[in-house]
């Protein structure tokens, strides 16, 4: 998920900056069957973390830690949800009507939202914005993990990679 | 009983049948025989082209259509038709789409500014319409094309038709976007020519 992630926000940015071409048409295309994917699979990987909660934080883990990281990790999962949802919302208002066909095999309806330009250059700045904040979000995360891993060396990110039996 | 006809009231009243009779096909043809300039302004090139979904799919015209159509008033096979159409002149009604008509990925117009259709074979089908055969040239691809055509109007010096066809853009060279749209366009046209 993480791989597909981070490809997804770098297609998207390049995506953006090409000139009208076939290659860019087809690549939109891929942006958007890859993040219906991510979507797909964040529903999932929430569901099973509330079914299967993970193993308690350490003992030795300061509130304010505690605190950060769930918060972290509650905005990611938000953002694995908003960022899709804000992506399919903007090409449901624009005014092209592009139909969403997932790896061209998978209709996807449209949400029902007004066709309109001024709508749709909202959602698409949305869109950026939360993808660039998860992007942060992520650096976050990752630098905790190094931190646990090599500054705490309390087990967590082993924890993370290589659940316990 | 006398002879009531003389030979020439007999003649007159001939003449007012053959003149009073409506004119045959072969008439028609004939009248209509001759060489014509296509008129843009009164001639119309639109296209089609549908979506997944049952959304409108992509709609629009050709504002540069150009031409000439000849009529043989003694075998209407031997009629031909020439169009050309300027691929730059594609018209939605929304400009981000008529960009991208224009651009690389579909008629890449600053490369191949013209698609023309020559017809090689008409064959007429019913009294007023006709299949044309001839090769359609569209982003340097010749290929095969087939049009049905209908006499809509006809004037001293303009004559009209309607004409329909569709072709596959995959075939020359401009699949993008299969299968969300469709890779069939639908061309329907309304082709009015001056005498000249």
């Amino acid at each position: 998920m993480a791989i597909l992630f981070l490809a997804q926000a770098a297609l998207g940015t390049i995506m953006a900056r090409l000139p009208d071409s076939a290659i860019k048409f087809d690549l939109y295309q891929w942006h958007k069957s890859n993040g219906l994917l991510i979507l797909a699979f964040a529903l999932v990987r929430i569901a099973w973390r509330l079914a299967d909660p993970p193993p308690p934080l350490p003992a030795a883990m300061p509130p304010w830690e505690r605190r950060a990281a769930r918060a972290n990790h509650l905005l990611l999962y938000g953002a694995l949800l908003a960022i899709p949802v804000a992506g399919l919302a903007l090409v449901s208002a624009s005014p092209l009507q592009v139909p969403t066909v997932a790896f061209g095999v998978l209709y996807v309806p449209p949400l029902p939202l007004p066709r309109d330009e001024a709508l749709e250059a909202a959602l698409i700045a949305l869109h950026g914005t939360l993808a660039f904040a998860a992007l942060a979000l992520v650096a976050v995360h990752v630098a905790a993990a190094l931190r646990h891993r090599f500054v705490l060396r309390d087990g967590v990110l082993a924890r993370m990679l290589r659940p316990p039996p | 009983m006398h002879r009531a006809c003389s030979p020439t009231l007999a003649a007159a009243f001939l003449a007012l049948i053959a003149v009073a009779a409506p004119a045959t096909g072969d008439t028609l043809l004939e009248s209509a025989a001759g060489r014509y300039r296509i008129a843009p302004d009164a001639s119309r090139v639109d296209f089609h082209v549908g979506q997944l979904g049952g959304g409108p799919g992509i709609n629009g015209h050709f504002s540069d259509v150009r031409g000439t159509f000849t009529i043989d008033g003694r075998d209407l096979s031997r009629s031909t038709v020439e169009i050309v159409i300027g691929t730059g002149s594609a018209e939605t009604g929304n400009e981000r789409v008529d960009r991208f008509l224009r651009g690389g990925a579909v008629f890449h117009a600053e490369k191949f500014p013209e698609a023309t259709f020559r017809s090689t074979r008409v064959t007429r089908t019913g009294p007023d319409t006709a299949v044309i055969d001839g090769v359609l040239t569209a982003r340097g691809i010749s290929e095969r094309a087939r049009f049905g055509a209908r006499l809509a109007d006809r004037g001293p010096r303009r004559i009209g038709f309607r004409v329909a066809g569709e072709l596959f853009r995959s075939r020359f060279g401009m699949p993008v976007g299969t299968p969300a749209y469709a890779d069939r366009v639908v061309l329907d046209m309304d082709l009015v020519g001056e005498r000249i």
